[in-house]
């Protein structure tokens, strides 16, 4: 019996010189093999390493280090990790209670690691800006490998300050206070602090989505360490002073980081250990589940691997089947010495596998050399730094073979016709296309799936808009069913399509002799033409369902915030620090004119008794203000009589017992002590939270404690621009113009992405037109036909697949997106009408341009045969 | 003498009905051992079918076909495929080589497509290359080769292994006349061995190379020269 | 062409016997045109009559041995300068034949044709035979005029049977009927005739 590798021999030796000879025709349809393998194997690394369960993600934490330390307080700690990623501790009651505390700066931490380990201090705190503002100062030296990827933090220009009076800032502080010259540092750049200056000596870059625009790194040796609490990540409580360490740890066992763990708490050390993230297991820990996954990112998801499966085996099945028809004689000869069908059959299939094989390990390759080269942005893209990537191995097999398996199925369409023919059609070389008067059979069949499909698409759009409706049931089945349809759509279209462009090309005829020529040729070879338009169908099909995303994205209204602060005026968020600091309040004050042009400051108070909250019945704090809030809040004038008569003003009626009365409660508990008050129930044109007002006098009436609330108002009018800039200022402002995430800018690198296809795909199948038609063309010179028709059939060619191609990829996609977005539920269905037009005009003519460059005007003139 | 190809009353009808075309009706012909036939008729007299027909790539409507005594009639697809790596092999007038094949290669095709493993496959195309004088053109491409040279390799693909029926299809066709006569010379020479050939040509020089003319017209078996006579009989009549 | 022609070319070489001369002329024309002595002696005679030649004494032997005069070299050296015309070739009978037959009624053209074409291509085989494998008798310094010669009948054979072809073609549009009625004159080819019906009375109804 034959072995495998005797049988597959001569097809693989036959097929790999043809396609070695064949250089440029290879190389197009191996790179369309390889570039979704590519994207795929991107994809998946970065959809692993992006995962919050990959050791990505531990660098933001923990930077580089092994093990992240915070030394609290108190002798001993209790610790308990929650998922790898973080660990929480708690104080013995015992031991609270006894108040003994100790300074963590002092305890040496070296001593309490095994030999070969290192350590650095890292600290943050609030640093108050001569402004009055405040900024989040993390304080670390980022010249320490051990802090690579901390927090996200880098300096891009400049140095890592190491002097105590050295810092950085994050861009946009440096240029909103004057400190860029031609986007560089200038020299001599310092920052005003509250305590004094610093010298800014480097920038950090921002993210576009995260809290790092206002940001300041200072150096260990700042004064500023002493006052640094842990950041709320392993600490104990945030207002408790501890010390916080990255430490890079000499090799351990999963067992004995645990022990070392427990041996840390023992001393009142709380530590995270990256071993804990990199294998829970071995921690008693379970893996985080995954995240439930989006409805429509799935059916979206599923449409554009459809599609890219759908076009990798249409192309490359059209470009297998040309060099199948021209190897015909080849298989004649392979037959007339013995070949089986079956070993026909493997010599075109061996193609398949030589371009499935050079393509997934192509496409694999270049999607190592993107993610290595393409780091950083990669990291901007999926706003995320990225340090270390996940290798999704299995999926990555999977997609290499996916991709191989992809070839060897395009290949096994034209393998499975060209067995099936006879020796002496082989040996004829009468495998040419469309000779004979074919009778559509798949036309009824595809119409029949087409008209479901676009029925069913119609319904689910509809129930989806239903169960994706404010207070729908959000299930996901319709969307599915939706891109179940949306497929099913794709495959009628596919049947139906030789059938279209039969009659397109017969009807397409015409005077002009190119046009007539292109529409031959397009008639004739329909299985290739098929695959273009389909090809170029299913670029647009996602180019329209991305622009019905966009549109559909930019025209939910942003749900509906009520206004917490009084018209005209902004809230501004202050620390314990600031509202404390009367110079900070004037700061404020002064910056707010200077920057935003606001009237001013309008402070207040909150009651406590001691460390006791005060609230009312509904559990709403009990505010102490003036009468200068009450102008402001549009207090009428009944409401500031009962003010100043010694009554408490209420904002919700629920507050009051009988609309006249209301209860002032000190402490939580069921214990507490009630006081029953007089209440005047306001009628606001604002939403404030739930809250009683009480005056001064009332307050010292009353034997309330007061201090100052952690919010004030800026007043005068501060629009949305203004309030980026006060918060470069460390002015925390918040209005109510909510902040709208733009995501145009995705549409034009998606719109390029989309028209490069186009072109690829336009390009090669003009390319296979005019390898088959070289005879023709060979012909039409012999007869004297001048360079140019030979491009302008070819550019008539283009134009006819580009125009079928877009109108179906217009129809496909406007059905399919108007039905699949009905989940965000927009008002309508929000259509992208400038981008359907330009699309529907601007492709064919694109199309038609390539067909015209592409065109080899150079005439080789070639054996009639083989 | 035995005959290694016989085509006994064969109909071979493309078609049906008002279409039907007889490409070849009552056809007899039979070929012995070592013996070379020439076939020769107008276009549409059937000549092609006949090939076609005993190499098996092509079945008979009615009638028998015997190679080696094995009536292919009654033989699968597969079997017919055995039979043309072992028994039959194809000469035809031109492109007879797969381009991407090296001649070794070429020549080796059938023995390998038979599962004989490479090294052995090579060493016997060799030495049939050997044979037909081309053994140093070996490794080249079909490209780098004379139209000569080409045909030489293609019968040196035909007779490889213990194949004895060659079946050529105007071999001489696309060839010079020196060059057709040195591939005439090459396919006696076989024949000398004991293969026997049916060979279909146009050209009446190269068909008086054979032992045996046979004239077809409409797909029937016209004429045929018989055993040719002693040559001193020849000049003595004239 | 005459006997005449080519014993003036033999002579060229030097002097012959008349024995020499009828077998270096047969070995010259490869066969093809057997003499008997009585031919060239008789000849000889009439060549030394017109001068083109001169005889010697008789030897020893009393063999006569001829040798070249100027007038013969002459005669030799315009034979071969002048090309050969129509005119000096006997008209083809089968020509002739074929026309006659297309003429007379009742005659199968095709028929007539087919018994030609399976006779000329048995003489071609012949010729190719002796071509491919030269005889015994065959050798020397003689080879090249004989390949010649045999080269020349091969030709004209191939040309004849070519003509024979074309005149089926042009009978078979001419007339395509009696193409269809006619029997194949001699279908019994699965056994090997060892003899084709070459008579072409045969064809005659």
């Amino acid at each position: 019996m034959l072995t495998w590798t005797a049988r597959w021999r001569p097809a693989l030796r036959m097929t790999w010189r043809d396609l070695v000879t064949h250089k440029l025709r290879t190389a197009v349809v191996t790179v369309l093999v390889a570039l979704p393998v590519a994207a795929a194997v991107v994809a998946a690394t970065m959809a692993a390493t992006i995962d919050y369960d990959a050791p990505n993600e531990l660098y933001y934490l923990n930077g580089a280090a092994e093990a992240r330390l915070e030394v609290t307080p108190y002798a001993r700690v209790r610790v308990r990790i929650e998922d790898g990623r973080y660990t929480t501790a708690s104080v013995p009651k015992a031991l609270e209670q006894s108040g003994a505390t100790r300074d963590p700066a002092s305890v040496d931490v070296s001593g309490l690691l095994p030999t070969g380990s290192r350590v650095a201090r890292v600290g943050s705190t609030e640093v108050l800006l001569a402004t009055g503002g405040r900024i989040w100062a993390d304080i670390v030296d980022l010249t320490d490998p051990l802090t690579h990827g901390y927090l996200g933090l880098e300096v891009t220009s400049g140095r890592a300050p190491t002097a105590p009076d050295e810092a950085a800032v994050s861009l946009p502080v440096a240029d909103e206070l004057g400190l860029l010259v031609d986007g560089h540092l200038r020299s001599g750049a310092t920052l005003e602090l509250a305590d004094g200056d610093v010298s800014v000596v480097g920038l950090l870059p921002v993210d576009d989505d995260n809290e790092t625009f206002n940001r300041l790194v200072l150096a260990p040796s700042s004064p500023y360490l002493a006052r640094a609490t842990a950041p709320d990540i392993t600490g104990v409580d945030r207002d408790v002073p501890s010390a916080q360490y990255l430490v890079d740890l000499p090799d351990l066992s999963s067992q004995q980081a645990r022990a070392l763990h427990s041996s840390l708490a023992e001393v009142g050390v709380s530590s995270w250990m990256r071993d804990a993230a990199l294998h829970p297991h071995s921690w008693g820990l379970q893996a985080p589940t995954p995240p439930p996954v989006d409805p429509a990112a799935a059916a979206v998801g599923a449409l554009v691997v459809g599609i890219g499966l759908t076009e990798v085996l249409v192309l490359v099945g059209a470009a297998f089947a040309v060099s199948a028809r021209r190897q015909s004689r080849a298989l004649g000869l392979l037959v007339s010495s013995g070949g089986t069908p079956a070993d026909v059959r493997r010599s075109v299939l061996a193609t398949g596998v030589w371009i499935g094989l050079a393509g997934s390990v192509l496409g694999a390759a270049a999607g190592g050399g993107i993610l290595f080269l393409g780091r950083e942005p990669l990291g901007r893209l999926v706003d995320t730094p990225i340090y270390q990537y996940t290798v999704p191995i299995g999926s990555l097999v999977v997609v290499v073979v996916l991709g191989f398996a992809s070839a060897v199925l395009a290949a096994a369409v034209p393998a499975w016709g060209v067995g099936r023919l006879t020796a002496s059609q082989m040996l004829d070389g009468h495998i040419a296309a469309g000779r004979r008067a074919v009778r559509h059979r798949f036309r009824n069949p595809g119409l029949a799936l087409l008209g479901a499909a676009v029925l069913g698409l119609v319904a689910c759009g509809f129930w989806t808009s239903r169960c994706f409706a404010t207070g729908g049931s959000q299930s996901p089945v319709p969307v599915l069913l939706g891109a179940l349809c949306a497929l099913t759509a794709l495959g009628g279209t596919v049947l139906v399509l030789p059938w279209v462009v039969t009659i397109v090309g017969r009807s397409g005829g015409g005077r002009w002799l190119p046009w007539r020529l292109a529409a031959r040729d397009a008639t004739r070879n329909r299985a290739r033409t098929t695959a273009a338009v389909l090809a170029i169908g299913a670029v647009t099909t996602g180019v329209v369902i991305t622009g019905f995303g966009l549109t559909a994205q930019a025209s939910v209204p942003p749900p509906p915030v009520p206004s917490s602060s009084p018209a005209g005026s902004a809230e501004v968020y202050l620390s314990t620090a600031q509202a404390a600091d009367q110079n900070a309040l004037r700061g404020l004050e002064r910056t707010g004119a200077e920057v935003a042009g606001a009237d001013g400051l309008v402070t207040w108070h909150v009651a406590r008794d001691r460390e006791r909250p005060v609230t009312d019945r509904q559990g709403g704090q009990v505010l102490v203000v003036d009468d200068a809030f009450l102008r402001l809040a549009g207090v009428d004038d009944a409401g500031r009589e009962a003010f100043a008569a010694g009554e408490a003003l209420v904002v919700n009626r629920r507050s009051t017992a009988r609309g006249d009365t209301t209860e002032l409660r000190i402490g939580n508990d069921r214990s507490a002590a009630r006081t029953e008050v007089p209440a005047h129930v306001l009628q606001l044109p604002w939403r404030p939270s739930d809250a009683t007002w009480i005056s001064v006098a009332a307050a010292q009436r009353l034997g309330y404690d007061v201090r100052p609330a952690q919010t004030a108002w800026l007043t005068g009018g501060i629009d949305a621009a203004e309030v980026e800039r006060l918060r470069l200022h460390g002015v925390e402002v918040w209005t109510e113009e909510s902040w709208v995430q733009d995501r145009s800018g995705l549409a034009l690198p998606l719109a390029g992405g989309a028209l490069l296809l186009i072109a690829l795909v336009v390009g090669m199948i003009v390319a296979l037109a005019a390898a088959e038609g070289r005879d023709d063309a060979a012909t039409l010179s012999a007869i004297g036909a001048p360079g140019w028709t030979r491009r302008a059939t070819s550019a008539a060619h283009a134009l006819l697949v580009g125009a079928l191609g877009t109108g179906i990829g217009a129809m496909l996609g406007t059905l399919a997106g108007a039905s699949l977005l009905q989940v965000f539920d927009a008002p309508g269905t929000p259509t992208p009408w400038t981008a359907l037009g330009l699309l529907i005009l601007g492709v064919p003519l694109l199309c038609a341009a390539v067909g015209w460059l592409v065109a080899p005007i150079h005439l080789t003139l070639t054996r009639r045969t083989a | 003498m035995s005959t290694a190809l016989s085509l006994v009353e064969v109909d071979r009808i493309h078609g049906r009905g008002n279409a039907a075309v007889h490409a070849v009706r009552g056809l007899t012909v039979h070929v012995g051992v070592g013996e070379l036939v020439a076939v020769m008729g107008p276009s549409g007299s059937g000549k092609s079918t006949l090939l076609n027909l005993a190499g098996g790539l092509d079945r008979a409507t009615a009638g028998q076909v015997l190679v080696d005594g094995a009536e292919l009639g009654e033989l699968s697809p597969k079997e017919l495929a055995k039979l043309r790596r072992r028994r039959v092999g194809y000469v035809f007038q031109d492109f007879n080589l797969i381009p991407s094949l090296t001649a070794a290669e070429n020549v080796a095709l059938p023995l390998e497509l038979d599962g004989v493993r490479a090294r052995t496959a090579r060493g016997q195309a060799v030495q049939a290359l050997a044979e037909v004088d081309l053994a140093d053109l070996a490794d080249r491409l079909p490209q780098d080769m004379s139209g000569g040279q080409q045909q030489r390799v293609a019968i040196a693909r035909a007779v490889v292994g213990e194949r004895s029926l060659i079946l050529a299809d105007e071999p001489t066709g696309a060839l010079d006349s020196e060059t057709g006569e040195q591939v005439m010379r090459l396919l006696r020479e076989r024949c000398a061995r004991g293969v026997a050939a049916l060979m279909v040509t146009h050209d009446a020089g190269h068909a008086a190379w054979a032992d045996r003319v046979v004239f077809l017209r409409d797909g029937a078996v016209l004429d045929d020269t018989g055993r040719p006579s002693e040559p001193e009989s020849l000049l003595a009549g004239s | 062409m005459s006997i005449a022609h080519g014993l003036l070319a033999l002579l060229q070489d030097g002097p012959r016997y008349g024995y020499q001369l009828r077998v270096e002329f047969e070995r010259a024309t490869g066969s093809t045109w057997p003499l008997n002595v009585g031919q060239v002696y008789t000849t000889l005679a009439r060549l030394e009559r017109d001068g083109q030649v001169a005889g010697h004494a008789p030897d020893g032997e009393g063999r006569l041995r001829y040798e070249l005069t100027a007038s013969g070299r002459e005669t030799l050296a315009g034979w071969f300068s002048r090309p050969v015309t129509l005119g000096d070739r006997p008209r083809d009978e089968l020509a002739i034949k074929l026309a006659l037959a297309a003429t007379a009624a009742g005659v199968d053209v095709r028929a007539v044709v087919q018994v030609q074409r399976v006779a000329t291509m048995q003489r071609l085989q012949e010729l190719t035979r002796l071509k491919r494998d030269p005889g015994p008798t065959v050798s020397g310094d003689t080879d090249l005029a004989w390949i010649l010669v045999l080269d020349n009948l091969r030709f004209m054979a191939e040309a004849e049977l070519r003509w024979l072809e074309h005149c089926e073609g042009t009978l078979t549009r001419a007339r395509p009927a009696a193409a269809t009625s006619a029997p194949a004159p001699a279908p019994g080819s699965d056994q090997v005739p060892d003899q084709p019906s070459a008579d072409p009375q045969e064809a005659l109804r």
